[in-house]
């Protein structure tokens, strides 16, 4: 009985005590705590990295046994965890992990951690961590503590850089050989609605297989964007409406090989319209888009309106028109970006020209051709993957038409990658399947187009 | 009997035992309060002795047994040190009392008196422990000192003692571009070879600090630009009005043409008028402004000795250029439109003396013309790097003449190009350091890049300059065309 009593009186004076003492501590860690100017906002923007040079690891582990700073769960450690930990160090599993303030360079994060753990979210720490810059060199002393801010030892830097993408409505300046444009000015009418003037240009026509330098004309022209609410992605448009007119543009490159097989023959016009025709008709349609593209020649060059050096026969477009309708956001493939297709129609005239500098003449070769024959058509569809947002960005496209009046087929890859939505590259390849080059006079397979893409947008 | 010695025995080992954690924790904090000089999110807020009369604790009992009582006498203050409330921390807490003893004038100084400045001594005389015991054993006192700091934040403002300067560190992910003129002006005062004006100062009479730019130099009546390829003057008294400034030109250099100057054959003299269309240089920020140049361009045989000029690498010049009028406008933004720039030459289409001949035939060049849309942005808000992109479009006539019994003329090239150019500007601290531009014309890459190597008052900057023609990219050279080319000189500049 008395030595029940004695345990009693034993306990309850610990309790009593700790109680007491708990709640001043508790009291003060949180005065403590929050003593600095609270940056929580900033956390993950912080510099981070974690020290793995075992013998650096080691001296640091050294100071805080010397000063007896090690805790566990806010404890001292006993000589036989002591040894244990000690153990771990020496056997070069433990790293260090920091973290400086956002504002300067004092230390705010410090601790030892397993190298197991390093990839786990919450890793479990050798011992428990320091959250107080000036504890820490009160432990380590300013000598180490200045080598730990100065980062002179081996090391691995995990700060987390921003990469924003949104885009802007100020400008936005999009230099690249194939598509470059230029919005150079922006109004809001209505609430959150936006129109945007654009300059464009339009180097080759993916949907009748001739990308890039291989069609011989760049549409240049104007475009007028309209969003009915201002939109995070530029690309979710209402509609578009573009004008444009061709220019002569040959290989950009000197050509080795055959000379360029087709030719501009008279001055043309370019018009496209786009838009988010079906969700006046549907619900839920905003991601369909239709869209119809014309491009003429109704005005023919003479003879003195070309400069070949010498005579010779060229092929030329001189019409085409694409009728397409595409779905956006058609699957969410996660982390690899959203899925996309589309299914279209495409329709060009090729006609082929005589330029003869003896006779001083420049004439049609086809003039016994019906004008309708002169038309070949493309079923296509493409299938393809967006990603925007992050650090890359990128836009893969797989394109696959048939001639259903010919009978061959033609398939490739359009794409584009850019990194910050401000550097990057553009990259077509379409391949003739079934298609004896030498009957298409006016086509090269494969045709590889490529540009380095630069876009300003504020 | 035992149990009172367990009991007795239980009091002193577990006051020991937490007392000791306890202390550890007052040591972490009066080290991070003493040591962390910058980050302390602390409020002080003034007390005087005479406000220590009128209150009711005169007396703070300390942490060590002893009492703290506030000192009268003029020349001492106190400041009450607190933390706000916070997330963790519903109410405000008290840290600790500091006291501010003005030397000057308590009557001491040196041996002969007091000294001439006042030197003031602080003094913690009432720590973060004692204030935490206070509020642990004496919670009245510590309530009445806290009902007098509450009174006092009713009548003055607190000071923070925090040191970061949060509104010069605001940190952006995405760069700035100004909504008025003032990245145009911040790229033309670094970069025109003529002078832009200052910004003016703000009416109460404070001195503004416009980027780059020293008071003194402004001061100039002259401003002077010279360097191998153009000489730029103007003079304050004869050339400024108020809605614009007229300045002279004397060039040797054509702006859209991949050639260097010496290399044109021409000479150009004119003048350049910066108009401000609301008539108001104070508002030169969100005006309208027009920088024209006209000049008078004429011809120069320098194809005897361009190629041997030591600061020009070249062959022989084959193009001749001919004269004319150039006409070169900027354009603020116009109808929320972007800077344009627009650029326009043609002259006399004479071919009967040429200064340069190919294989007896001879390539001019009358009439040029192109036009850019600038933008403009900015790493941070202190404009360090700054950008500008023009993009545009260029197009120059070649016409072959061919001497024989009679000169036949045939039009050669008359082609529209994409013309593009990059620029870069660094300006730490407000000092122009270094710019570097690359353009794109006509499948020609031209490279410039100038750095300051020299400053001295009041107003002369010498800048060393480079710039190099590449050879056409991606096509044969054409017979009026040279294989690359580079320059590398100095340029001198007054009164900027």
């Amino acid at each position: 009985m008395k030595k029940i009593l004695l345990l009693i009186t034993f306990l309850f004076t610990q309790v009593f005590f700790a109680q007491d003492a708990q709640q001043e501590i508790g009291d003060l860690k949180k005065i403590y705590s929050n003593l600095e100017y609270n940056t929580i906002a900033f956390d993950d923007l912080k510099q981070k990295w974690i020290i793995s040079d075992p013998v650096f690891v080691r001296e640091v582990f050294n100071k805080f046994v010397s000063k007896n700073a090690l805790r566990l769960r806010g404890r001292a450690l006993n000589q036989l965890t002591l040894i244990e930990k000690a153990k771990e160090v020496q056997d070069g599993n433990i790293l260090i992990d920091l973290r400086k303030r956002y504002y300067d360079d004092e230390i705010e994060y410090f601790a030892f951690i397993p190298f197991s753990e390093i990839d786990n979210f919450e890793p479990k720490l050798l011992v428990d961590s320091v959250d107080d810059g000036f504890f820490l060199k009160d432990i380590v002393g300013s000598v180490v503590y200045g080598k730990l801010q100065e980062q002179s030892y081996f090391f691995s830097n995990l700060t987390k850089e921003i990469f924003d993408t949104k885009a802007g409505y100020y400008f936005d300046v999009n230099v690249d050989a194939v598509d470059p444009s230029v919005m150079f000015w922006s109004t809001t009418s209505d609430y959150r609605n936006k129109f945007l003037l654009s300059l464009f240009g339009k180097w080759g026509q993916d949907y009748i297989f001739m990308p890039g330098w291989y069609f011989p004309e760049m549409i240049v022209g104007g475009r007028i964007t309209y969003f009915d609410v201002l939109s995070g992605d530029p690309d979710d448009y209402t509609y578009e409406v573009s004008f444009g007119t061709g220019m002569a543009s040959h290989y950009p490159y000197v050509s080795i090989g055959n000379e360029q097989k087709l030719d501009k023959a008279g001055q043309s016009v370019y018009a496209k319209i786009s838009g988010q025709a079906l969700k006046y008709v549907m619900d839920d349609a905003e991601d369909y888009y239709i869209d119809l593209e014309v491009f003429t020649t109704p005005v023919d060059f003479e003879y003195s309106d070309m400069k070949f050096a010498s005579t010779r026969s060229f092929f030329s477009i001189r019409n085409y028109a694409v009728f397409k309708v595409r779905k956006e956001r058609l699957f969410n493939l996660f982390n690899f970006g959203m899925a996309k297709a589309a299914l279209g129609i495409s329709t060009y005239s090729v006609d082929e020209y005589k330029y003869d500098t003896k006779l001083k003449t420049f004439s049609d070769l086809r003039t016994t051709t019906d004008f309708m024959n002169k038309f070949e058509h493309f079923f296509f569809g493409e299938f393809g993957v967006e990603k925007g947002g992050g650090l890359v960005q990128y836009d893969i496209t797989a394109v696959l038409g048939f001639n259903f009046v010919e009978g061959y087929l033609m398939g490739g890859i359009k794409s584009q990658i850019m990194l910050s939505d401000t550097f990057g590259l553009q990259f077509r390849i379409y391949q003739g399947l079934g298609m004896e080059p030498s009957t298409y006079g006016y086509r090269t397979t494969p045709t590889v187009v490529f540009s380095p893409v630069l876009r300003i947008n504020y | 009997m035992k149990i009172k010695y367990v009991l007795f025995f239980s009091i002193i080992f577990f006051n020991c035992f937490y007392s000791q954690n306890i202390d550890k924790i007052y040591k972490k904090i009066q080290n991070k309060l003493q040591d962390d000089d910058i980050y302390l999110d602390l409020y002080a807020v003034n007390y005087y002795p005479a406000q220590a009369e009128a209150s009711d604790v005169k007396t703070i009992p300390l942490y060590k047994g002893d009492n703290f009582a506030f000192e009268p006498g003029e020349g001492i203050s106190y400041k009450f040190i607190y933390l706000n409330e916070t997330i963790e921390t519903d109410s405000l807490i008290l840290v600790e009392i500091r006291k501010y003893t003005d030397a000057s004038t308590t009557g001491e100084g040196g041996i002969f008196g007091s000294v001439g400045e006042a030197s003031i001594s602080e003094d913690f005389v009432v720590t973060f422990r004692d204030m935490q015991e206070l509020y642990f054993e004496n919670r009245s006192i510590y309530n009445q000192l806290l009902t007098t700091i509450i009174k006092l934040l009713r009548e003055t403002e607190p000071q923070s003692l925090l040191k970061l300067d949060l509104e010069k560190d605001n940190k952006k992910s995405r760069g700035i571009s100004a909504k008025d003129n003032l990245d145009y002006l911040n790229f033309a005062w670094v970069n025109s070879k003529h002078k832009y004006p200052p910004l003016p100062e703000p009416a109460t009479g404070v001195r503004s600090v416009r980027r780059g730019r020293s008071q003194a130099s402004t001061d100039s009546p002259f401003e002077v630009s010279w360097d191998i390829g153009k000489t730029t003057f103007f003079y304050k008294d004869f050339m400024d009005y108020d809605f614009s400034r007229i300045s002279v030109e004397l060039n040797m250099q054509n702006s859209l043409l991949n050639l260097h100057p010496w290399q044109t054959m021409t000479m150009g003299f004119g003048i350049r008028n910066l108009i401000f269309l609301t008539q108001n240089v104070k508002n030169m920020q969100n005006d309208f402004l027009i920088d024209t140049r006209i000049i008078g361009r004429f011809r120069l045989n320098t194809s005897g000795f361009a190629s041997s000029i030591p600061f020009v690498f070249t062959e022989d010049p084959k193009l001749n250029v001919g004269p004319g009028i150039e006409v070169d406008l900027s354009l603020s933004r116009a109808f929320g439109f972007p800077f344009m720039n627009l650029y326009y030459s043609a002259g006399s289409e004479d071919v009967t003396t040429p200064y340069v001949k190919v294989n007896n035939a001879a390539y001019f060049t009358f009439s040029q013309w192109a036009t850019t849309f600038s933008f403009y942005w900015n790493t941070n808000e202190s404009r360090t790097l700054r950008f500008r992109l023009d993009v545009g479009a260029g197009r120059f006539d070649v016409i072959k003449a061919t001497y024989g019994a009679n000169i036949k003329r045939s039009l050669v090239y008359n082609s529209i190009h994409p013309l593009l150019k990059f620029y870069m500007n660094f300006v730490p601290e407000k000092n122009e350091l270094f710019s570097a531009s690359v353009r794109l014309f006509d499948s020609v890459i031209r490279l410039d890049f100038w750095l300051k190597i020299l400053e001295f008052a009041p107003s002369h900057v010498v800048r060393f300059e480079f710039s190099q023609i590449s050879s056409p990219l991606y096509r044969k050279l054409k017979p009026w065309e040279n294989d690359g080319s580079s320059m590398v000189g100095f340029n001198y500049r007054f009164g900027f």
